[in-house]
């Protein structure tokens, strides 16, 4: 049996992270789920845990999402990112793609496509 | 009887034909000779009478003659004086004398006039006139006068007015010229004038006119441009509001996302745990309850920006500092997505007269304008400090950034209308304008503008 899927997610909402606690061990049974309220806290986690998929959003305070995402990038390339966006920062999306990343969604999330988006890259390479 | 002794020549003739004309009478009547003595005596005694009263009467005569004498050497001198001309002139036209005045007029000596023809000193032009004026004087009319140009004198041709009488034989006509060629070239000179002034006055009256109908022109030209510049102020202010309305769009993407997207969640795990397990009624009521606060919250926040960009309410007392935060909260969300931080600070709880979103208007044109600074100068680490107070009767509200200032050479006009550094396209010019008018006629306060430390700060007092 694979390890264990590890995620974090690194979201200033604490509601909506409220619901994505919830909801994604339902459909990932056995999935470990940390959580990153700003940028610098999610580096620090992906340090120390190295999580298989980070799901990040653009706007974080304390180090924008593009910034962090190169930065673990460089720390450990094998990580997978979900960037969840909305339309109005469309425009952002240049720098994830200059960095590698072209898996996002569009705000409000649908948990289908993420759950789609989780197995896709979680499934071996 | 002998002669007196100092007799003169024309005496001693006197007395022979006086002896002549005696010896004729006596030859008609001779004395009655002899006489008697005492007859002789009486005879020689009349004779003696005789003899003293012709030489009184001759003395008298003498002495008339003198008298005449000298009355005609000063009537002489007075004619021949005189300062206007005068001249006798037969009936065929001849000079028969002529004073000096009038020889000075005719241009020619006096000796050389007598027995000339006045008439060819008479300019060939008024020659007919001037026989029938002298034919009319010879007539034996009223003294008349004409006026004639002379052929040439000293002075050149002179104009003279002419006075002629009839003398008493008949047979003479005495002329009084009198020199006006100087009154004519005043007049002529006086008539020139009149007609150079009625000349410049039409002139100047025509110049006046045209000059009237130049401002006419140019007042209507003035009018059509101040009404292009009031119909371009009314553009300007519906393109600013167009703007602050597509600002307010922004800023309501970014403050509905997260609700949305936490509505979206909670929607679909109503559905998931259905389907993956874990529903229960309890999470129903909860999920559902809070949809319904999102929900609501939503419809609030779409109050809070029709407050803002609606209609302006009654004039009324409100608290400062809510307004601040309302306005604050508006932006919050799409600022905090650029990165910019906003820090407000009030203190006491001002209250203060006038249109509350008026007020949001001003507050966040200034916001915007320090958001724009930021954006072009790449600011790191945007801040923006709200902070309001009470101070001396007057409210106090200082908005301050960390956007580099404005340049000292238009920090005077940043307040005057289209005036803006921004791209074309960016910025109407006018939000600035329309805040200090805000705060200034509507409000009665004062918004000024001044450099600090690293950035700008607005102050608002009222």
């Amino acid at each position: 049996m694979a390890p264990p899927l590890t995620l974090l997610i690194v979201e200033d909402d604490e509601a909506a992270i409220g619901v994505l606690k919830t909801v994604i061990p339902k459909k990932f049974p056995g999935v470990a789920i940390h959580i990153a309220g700003n940028g610098p806290a999610g580096l620090e986690i992906c340090k120390a845990h190295a999580p298989d998929i980070v799901i990040t959003d653009i706007n974080l305070p304390g180090m924008d999402g593009a910034r962090m995402t190169e930065e673990i990038k460089s720390l450990r390339p094998d990580t997978r990112f979900i960037v969840i966006t909305g339309y109005s920062d469309l425009a952002h999306l240049d720098r994830f793609r200059s960095i590698g990343i072209s898996d996002y969604l569009l705000k409000p999330v649908k948990f289908n496509e993420l759950f789609d988006a989780i197995e896709r890259m979680s499934a071996p390479q | 009887m002998t002669a007196p002794p100092r007799v003169s020549s024309r005496a001693a003739e006197l007395r022979r034909s006086a002896e002549q004309r005696l010896k004729a009478k006596t030859a008609a009547t001779p004395l009655p000779l002899p006489l008697a003595p005492e007859d002789a005596l009486e005879l020689l005694h009349e004779l003696q009478v005789h003899q003293i009263e012709l030489e009184m009467q001759n003395e008298e005569l003498r002495h008339a003659r003198d008298e005449l004498e000298a009355s005609r050497d000063r009537y002489g001198m007075l004619y021949d004086f005189a300062p206007i001309g005068y001249f006798t002139l037969g009936r065929d036209g001849a000079i028969r004398t002529a004073n000096l005045a009038g020889a000075a007029l005719l241009g020619t000596g006096r000796a050389r006039l007598i027995g000339r023809r006045f008439p060819l000193f008479v300019a060939a032009t008024d020659r007919a006139a001037f026989a029938d004026y002298f034919s009319q004087a010879f007539s034996g009319r009223q003294v008349q006068s004409c006026e004639v140009a002379l052929a040439g004198g000293d002075g050149g041709p002179a104009v003279v007015q002419m006075e002629a009488a009839l003398s008493g034989s008949g047979e003479e006509c005495l002329v009084a010229v009198i020199d006006v060629s100087a009154r004519k070239r005043a007049e002529e000179a006086l008539r020139r004038l009149g007609g150079e002034l009625e000349h410049k006055v039409a002139e100047r009256t025509s110049e006046l006119a045209s000059s009237l109908e130049r401002l006419k022109e140019e007042m209507a030209g003035r009018l059509e441009a101040v009404e292009e510049l009031r119909k371009n102020e009314m553009l300007m202010i519906q393109q600013n509001r167009l703007a602050a309305m597509g600002e307010m769009l922004v800023n309501i993407a970014h403050q509905w996302r997260q609700p949305l997207n936490l509505l979206g969640l909670k929607v679909q795990e109503i559905g998931l745990t259905y389907e993956l397990g874990g529903f229960s009624k309890e999470l129903l009521d909860a999920n559902v309850a809070r949809a319904m606060d999102i929900v609501q919250h939503l419809s609030r926040t779409i109050d809070d920006f029709r407050d803002f960009s609606g209609p302006d309410k009654q004039n009324s007392q409100f608290s400062l500092n809510e307004a601040l935060a309302k306005t604050v909260f508006l932006i919050r969300d799409n600022f905090s997505a650029l990165g910019i931080a906003i820090k407000t600070d009030a203190r006491g709880e001002p209250r203060i007269d006038g249109y509350p979103s008026q007020f949001s208007q001003v507050i966040l044109n200034i916001l915007a304008n320090a958001k724009d600074a930021f954006l072009e100068n790449r600011t790191e680490e945007p801040r923006i400090t709200v902070r309001s107070w009470w101070e001396a009767g007057r409210a106090v509200v200082t908005i301050t950034d960390n956007a580099g200032g404005i340049a000292e050479e238009i920090l005077d006009k940043i307040f005057a209308p289209y005036f803006t550094t921004k791209e074309l396209g960016k910025g109407t010019g006018i939000g600035l304008f329309m805040s200090k008018a805000i705060i200034e006629k509507n409000m009665r306060g004062q918004l000024t503008v001044r450099n600090v430390e690293g950035g700008a700060q607005f102050r608002i007092e009222v």
